[in-house]
């Protein structure tokens, strides 16, 4: 029986990695709007292996439905294709669509950017809020051997970040590395994820999951991971 | 499964480090999360584990996609401060994964960088 819904209720990146997540093979068919494009996807176990929409398909298929907001959806389980047009791991997509949708939100802003913000404008410009710090970000930036910060929900989305960098990247990793733990912790027996981190060339990444999203803290180069760990948690209870 | 699975002379260095370093289990793959060797200590289930480091690596294979560079360790920690730590490093253009799982307080990473030398003179032979 197909599972039916609103894209609103349930975006195509939630779509994408609940199913995919669950190791599932199914047909999602999406609509933009009541009555725009279409497109169909085909995930045979955990991965997104078909995607077509227009007369296209393939990966930027799966790039394009990531930026659909409002629409509909219907999930059948159990639907295979013999078509293989997308060869890129879920995740990959994700990530690389996640970062499309940004860039464009970017583009789109910069014109308006180099001016002087228009009074009255309060619509879109009040979900940007980079530069205003929040408390909490700011306390965690101030611990000992911390030299950037980033919050990912966990569909990898930034929700907060104190990085002169790529925030999106670090979101990322920070959130994979999380989501790997937790299937550890699971198959392993072991007890619930406590920290995880990540080293890559001279940075390492802390990682520590909180129920609603992940909290990446770059660390320096002597800035030991458990004392740092110790402090965040103490800092993310109050 | 305990026992130790392997190439006789990737074994040996399996076998090493785990036993000098005192962890739960060792275990090496490639990056499609095929076990090339392996060395638990008894109790310790080498398959499980195995499936484990394939879920790892693929962690460890999309922080190389969003990240620069090749990662050099994911680690894992539990709240009884036991960790799986995972290495990922090179062999003629090859990337394996050396990963272990060691209770709290166990020293890891310089018998570590010993054994993935160790693993690299074998695979040079």
């Amino acid at each position: 029986m197909a599972l039916q819904g609103s894209l609103q209720d349930m975006s195509v990146a939630d779509l994408i990695q609940h199913n995919c997540q669950e190791g599932r093979t199914v047909r999602i068919d999406l609509r933009l709007g009541a009555d725009g494009p279409a497109a169909v996807l085909f995930l045979d176990q955990g991965q997104i292996v078909h995607a077509e929409s227009q007369g296209e398909s393939g990966e930027e298929v799966v790039y394009k439905v990531l930026a659909w907001g409002d629409g509909s959806f219907s999930v059948e389980p159990g639907q295979t294709t013999p078509e293989r047009t997308v060869q890129r791991s879920y995740a990959g997509l994700l990530l690389e669509g996640i970062r499309r949708i940004d860039e464009a939100a970017a583009e789109a802003e910069e014109p308006q950017a180099a001016e002087s913000p228009p009074a009255g404008d309060a619509g879109q410009g009040s979900e940007k809020e980079e530069g205003k710090m929040s408390e909490r970000l700011q306390s965690l930036r101030a611990i000992e051997g911390v030299t950037g910060v980033v919050i990912a929900a966990r569909d990898g989305v930034v929700l907060e970040h104190t990085l002169d960098g790529d925030p999106d990247k670090e979101g990322a990793v920070a959130v994979f590395v999380g989501y790997a733990a937790a299937q550890v912790g699971e198959s392993l027996a072991l007890g619930n994820f406590e920290w995880g981190t990540v080293a890559i060339g001279k940075e390492t990444m802390l990682v520590i999951e909180r129920p609603d999203f992940y909290v990446g803290l770059l660390l320096g180069e002597k800035a030991s991971p458990a004392l740092v760990a110790s402090k965040l948690e103490g800092l993310l209870r109050t | 499964m305990e026992e130790a699975l392997g190439p006789g002379n990737l074994m040996d260095v399996l076998l090493s480090l785990n036993s000098t370093g005192g962890y739960l289990v060792t275990v090496l793959t490639d990056t499609d999360g095929l076990v090339l060797a392996s060395a638990p200590s008894p109790g310790w289930d080498a398959d499980k584990q195995a499936a484990v480091v394939a879920l790892i690596q693929r962690a460890a294979h999309q922080a190389q996609i969003v990240s620069l560079g090749m990662t050099d360790e994911i680690s894992i920690r539990d709240v009884n401060g036991r960790r799986l730590i995972c290495r990922p490093f090179e062999v003629d253009g090859k990337v394996l994964l050396l990963s272990i799982l060691a209770d709290e307080g166990k020293p890891y990473r310089r018998l570590t960088n010993a054994a993935v030398r160790g693993v690299r003179r074998v695979w040079a032979i």
